[in-house]
């Protein structure tokens, strides 16, 4: 009897061993290693045992977030001051003159004038945009695929390849979309939002109006389709896997004695020690994510609330061509939020998903 | 999409342009009318340009990256599995040679793929002072306990 339960007894080798050899084996390293080295900083070390300080990376990524932040009020504030001074010269002007035909002149020259301020920084913006959803894309490159593999390698097989492939095809559509069709729409509506504030007509600022409405609405209805299929896809493959590890480990165990026992427990190491990678390897990906967006965002909210600022200040002016021309630009920079937004949103529901494979423990 | 866009963009200035200088009345209203017809198509040209075969050709590689995952999963898992059961094995050994009061003595065992669907320990390479007395008795345990027969036991010089 003693010897039949020997093998239970025996001191086992893993617990970190396990989790740092299984981490070497997946590659999971590549979560990390794939980041610049400043966003390394703000994710820590990526700790295979199970002990990722996730509570640290928070704290560490709100820290960065106001440097950011504070770092982009310092650079934009005096483009905001210029814009600022341009705009209340036209509204005190604009107040003295007393003919329409002078106001009107006084107010195209604003815009004119605040054109040729924006027309660059505003540009800048969007490539800023551009660049950024690159990085997330070629990040999601590395992480997704570790996490993927180590919960295929945690029993997951068949829900990983599903989710892996759904994650795939989201991120796809995603990035090409934005390639193709929702950053081409907001370079126009940045040159549309200049014409109509020169010229003032109706049909221009339908189009305008109609133009980010639809960004607005193909990029809320594609997150939340595309989540909603991240959900849904691998539900019934997940409930598969549970199956074939429990059966797998009872013929394992029923076979042959001492070494079945020395089989069932590898198993059950190994399941334990690839779902700890991909826990960590997750949980790291998702602070990875935030870190990523926080510089863009930080400099697209920084700029939209100088904007803010500055269209309630043009809000006093005779005909409020300036102020729709900062509403505008305001509207601009929400649609860029919102689209580096929606791809990191995406990119976060394609880690979880994988963390929502089944689990062995 | 690009061009398509490009050419709405362009449109929707001239229109809103050529609305600004005409004049009031039945010409603006043509005009109006016109101007809003040319976007719609302008709009509609977007579409028109969507491959739909491509689309299942684009599934069918998405389909074929998830699995290549799962393979490298299931690949990894085998190959730590190996190694953790290989180790175990010799953890057990040396546990056993304890109890017959064997010290140093190192194995170094051996696990193959078995039909049956697991790794199966298929040799061990033993070394350390130990008596033949003591090499039988540790000889007929490891083929009964880990079914690793006598022929594909051996033993090394300690050192060697």
């Amino acid at each position: 009897m003693t010897l039949l339960f020997l093998p239970f007894f025996l001191v086992p080798v893993y617990a970190q061993d396990l989790g740092e050899a299984a981490g070497v084996e997946l590659e999971a390293n590549a979560v990390r290693e794939a980041l610049p080295e400043e966003i390394q900083e703000v994710g820590g070390t990526l700790d295979m045992s199970g002990r990722y300080d996730g509570l640290g990376a928070l704290e560490r990524l709100w820290r960065k977030l106001l440097e950011n932040i504070s770092e982009r009020l310092r650079a934009d504030a005096w483009e905001a001051v210029r814009l600022l001074v341009v705009v209340l010269f036209c509204s005190v002007s604009g107040s003295l003159i007393k003919e329409k035909r002078q106001q009107e002149i006084l107010e195209l020259s604003g815009c004119a004038v605040v054109s040729l301020l924006l027309a660059g920084g505003v540009d800048s913006m969007v490539k800023e945009c551009f660049s950024s959803l690159v990085e997330l894309n070629d990040y999601a490159r590395v992480a997704l695929p570790a996490v993927y593999t180590a919960a295929a390698a945690g029993g997951a097989v068949a829900s990983a390849s599903v989710r892996y492939a759904s994650a795939c095809f989201a991120l796809d559509l995603m990035m090409s979309a934005a390639e193709k069709l929702l950053l081409p729409v907001i370079s126009a509506l940045i040159a549309m939002s200049v014409c109509a504030a020169v010229f003032d007509n109706a049909m221009l600022r339908a189009t305008i109006n109609g133009a980010k409405k639809l960004a607005a609405l193909m990029m809320s209805g594609m997150t939340i389709a595309l989540t909603a299929m991240l959900s849904v896809t691998g539900l019934v493959s997940s409930a598969a896997d549970a199956a074939a590890i429990r059966a797998a480990k009872t013929v394992i165990s029923a076979s042959l004695p001492i070494v079945g026992g020395i089989m069932a427990n590898a198993a059950s190491s190994v399941f334990a020690a690839a779902d700890l990678v991909k826990n960590s390897a997750g949980a790291f990906g998702m602070v990875a994510v935030c870190a990523l967006c926080l510089a863009p965002f930080a400099a697209l909210a920084v700029r939209r609330f100088f904007f803010g600022v500055i269209a309630a200040a043009a809000d006093m002016t005779a005909s409020g061509r300036i102020a729709r021309l900062f509403h505008d630009m305001s509207a601009v920079l929400t649609l860029l939020l919102g689209l580096l937004g929606s791809f990191a949103l995406m990119l976060f529901f394609s880690v979880a998903a994988a963390l929502r494979s089944v689990g062995t423990a | 999409m690009s061009g398509g866009i490009r050419l709405l963009c362009a449109l929707s200035v001239l229109c809103g342009l050529a609305l600004s200088l005409a004049p009031e009345g039945g010409v603006k209203r043509m005009m109006s009318l016109c101007s809003a017809v040319l976007l719609m198509l302008s709009m509609l040209s977007l579409i028109r340009d969507l491959d739909i075969g491509a689309y299942s050709l684009e599934m069918a590689r998405y389909r074929e990256l998830g699995r290549e995952i799962s393979a490298e999963g299931e690949d990894s898992r085998a190959r730590l599995q190996r190694a953790v059961i290989e180790n175990e094995c010799e953890q057990y050994i040396l546990h056993r040679a304890e109890s017959m009061e064997i010290r140093a003595l190192e194995a170094s065992v051996t696990a193959r793929w078995d039909s049956t669907g697991c790794w199966l320990p298929i040799s061990v390479e033993l070394s350390g002072n130990v008596s033949e007395a003591d090499r039988e008795t540790l000889a007929e345990w490891i083929e009964t306990d880990l079914g690793i027969g006598k022929d594909k036991q051996s033993w090394r010089e300690h050192g060697s």
